[in-house]
């Protein structure tokens, strides 16, 4: 968190989680935040931003990510050590479990941060290949609402995908 | 910095069975599907009910042959392209390496633009008797951003003479040999906004009319030459002319290619050059090949100068070195030149030095600089020294070693660097790995010398 003297000299925003947990986030870090930007802009950032759809555990993550991403970015190195060093700590953020990742995935949805919402979409693309069905049901939790004669049906409707 | 918190997060793993994939809204898990082969993602139907027909409104279509039957391959293309919703696609890919019927190539390609596809990739192989062409839809889409081509047999996919792709922004070719018969020098000029061209083994045909490949475009930002093929006895004749004065990014991989470029290139920011000349070939005169090599390198470094990073591999600093005397190529070239990158083939580890810790040593003020982990004093993160007219860097097992007079020369062309970004491959383990490692890059040293 900011210091009081450099409270004078960025701009500061608060963002308050579902459960109430208030974050304080710097100027360069909320606006990559598209639903915020927008706020920002039209001035309706004051006391605080109410974020309903994202939990305190939630938001701290997408802080973290959305902070190194600007100090990143504003770092003043070359273009290409700055993408290196990006992607190692993209990898290393998506090191998180199936859960905290699809709830990821929504908070960048709702919140529109591109960048993270196609990094979750790749990375849980990527748990699902390779896996059988079976794994993949037993991994996201999904209940197979087929009957045995249904998801027959279902195979054979798409043979020609199943060889 | 974030692990600790990332951590804590995954010990208190929920054990929830919630199903939250299967909640996601629709257009989520669709934009999740598209990440995934085509195949794998149809496959996906049979997960529950919610997602049956869910890859029906995939905008990603993914076809890449790796079975065994051809035709079991082009069957499944099919029942997808008829099964699908029929609504407009963002990518189509169809990558084959096995010979097909250009007929089938055609339709899938027909189909793509019918639903305003932005991003083309195609890898074909057709009878070189009836190859591919690309349809007139192709030709004039407006909505094409991205095209990928990459004829397998060099003749499967006739490139046109002209085109009118105004939206086009990235093009890559692959295996593409330019003559009369596709070239008239109009190509590039149908791609007006066109900012990446990407051209990987492709070449002038010899003995033939064309001469030079004409690339101007006048918004082209990032211009890459991979494995350029023509033969070397073509080497003055053929030629890259380009003319794109916001030119940001050039790489070269592979035989240097004769580039000229028209204009002097202000906002240039990156070069990256991995060049290759043959060390023994029975064929040509090696020291000679290599002596033009690296003369012709250093032309196109200075027609390159406002550059301000500049990645060389260790290749390329080896055929720089043939070059005895590079101070007659003039002090200071590079005023802009802020990050220096020396590339290797195995990369593992990337180290950052800043340029005035190594200056000391080139000056010949110490002979060997010793660099500390700053996390941990007693672990000895870095040494440099000279040995043999050789600089080198050398962290735990890893080491490589450049040329001493490349090195300087570098350095003093280059008034305003800042950091020294070395590559180094993966660790050599125990000591006899690492004297193999010298042995093999003297010889090699040796070995151009002459």
């Amino acid at each position: 968190m900011s210091s009081s003297t450099e409270l004078t000299e960025k701009k500061v925003f608060l963002l308050k989680s579902l459960d109430g947990v208030i974050f304080e986030v710097e100027e360069s870090v909320a606006v990559q935040l598209e639903v915020i930007r927008e706020l920002i802009e039209g001035d309706c950032a004051r006391p605080f931003i109410s974020l309903y759809n994202v939990t305190s555990e939630i938001l701290a993550l997408v802080i973290e990510y959305c902070k190194h991403h600007a100090e990143t970015c504003s770092g003043g190195t070359s273009a290409t050590i700055a993408d290196e060093d990006l992607k190692t700590f993209d990898n290393e953020f998506m090191n998180v479990d199936e859960n905290i990742l699809l709830e990821l995935c929504s908070a960048a949805d709702y919140l529109d941060i591109k960048s993270l919402f196609e990094l979750t979409c790749r990375t849980l693309a990527s748990l699902i290949k390779d896996r059988t069905i079976i794994e993949v049901r037993k991994m996201f939790n999904v209940e197979n609402d087929f009957s045995v004669v249904e998801e027959k049906a279902v195979r054979k409707e798409f043979a020609w995908a199943f060889k | 910095m974030v692990a600790p918190k990332i951590k804590k997060i995954v010990n208190q793993k929920q054990e929830s069975n919630e199903d939250k994939l299967s909640s996601l809204p629709d257009c989520i898990l669709i934009h999740i599907l598209s990440f995934l082969d085509t195949e794998s993602a149809i496959k996906t139907s049979v997960l529950s009910k919610r997602y049956r027909l869910l890859w029906t409104s995939l905008q990603c279509l993914d076809f890449k042959f790796h079975g065994c039957s051809v035709d079991r391959f082009l069957s499944f293309v099919n029942h997808v392209l008829e099964r699908r919703e029929h609504s407009n696609l963002s990518m189509f890919r169809l990558s084959l390496k096995e010979q097909v019927n250009s007929g089938f190539l055609d339709n899938c390609i027909a189909y793509a633009m019918k639903h305003k596809v932005e991003h083309l990739r195609i890898r074909a192989y057709a009878d070189e008797h009836s190859p591919l062409t690309l349809p007139s839809l192709l030709l004039n889409s407006s909505s094409l951003r991205i095209l990928r081509l990459n004829n397998v047999s060099c003749c499967s996919i006739m490139l046109p003479k002209s085109l009118a792709l105004p939206g086009l922004k990235v093009l890559r070719l692959k295996n593409f040999v330019f003559s009369d018969e596709n070239y008239n020098g109009e190509l590039f000029l149908g791609c007006p906004n066109l900012e990446t061209l990407i051209l990987n083994k492709c070449s002038i045909r010899p003995d033939g009319e064309v001469k030079v490949l004409d690339v101007k475009c006048l918004n082209l930002k990032n211009l890459e030459i991979r494995h350029w093929r023509s033969p070397w006895r073509c080497f003055d004749e053929h030629m890259i002319s380009v003319n794109a004065p916001r030119l940001c990014s050039v790489k070269f991989q592979g035989h240097i290619p004769n580039v000229d470029f028209k204009e002097d290139i202000w906002c240039l920011d990156e070069v990256c050059i991995d060049l290759y000349c043959p060390t023994a070939c029975a064929m040509v005169d090696v020291s000679e090949r290599r002596r033009r090599t690296s003369e012709f390198c250093m032309s196109m470094l200075h027609q390159l100068c406002e550059v301000k990073s500049l990645a060389l591999s260790l290749n390329t600093i080896e055929i720089l070195s043939a070059i005895p005397y590079l101070q007659v190529y003039g002090p200071s070239i590079f005023q802009n030149l802020r990050y220096i990158k020396f590339m290797a083939e195995d990369k593992h580890t990337v180290l950052t030095i800043p340029i005035n810790t190594v200056t000391p040593l080139l000056e010949g003020n110490v002979s060997e600089i010793t660099i500390l982990d700053l996390d941990d004093p007693k672990e000895q993160q870095l040494l440099i020294n000279i040995k043999r007219s050789r600089i080198n860097v050398m962290c735990k097992d890893a080491m490589i070693s450049i040329p001493i007079h490349v090195m300087s020369y570098i350095l003093e062309s280059s008034p305003s660097a800042e950091l020294l970004i070395v590559e180094l491959p993966k660790g050599i383990v125990g000591q006899d790995l690492r004297r193999k490692m010298f042995t093999r890059k003297s010889m090699y040293w040796h070995a151009g010398m002459q």
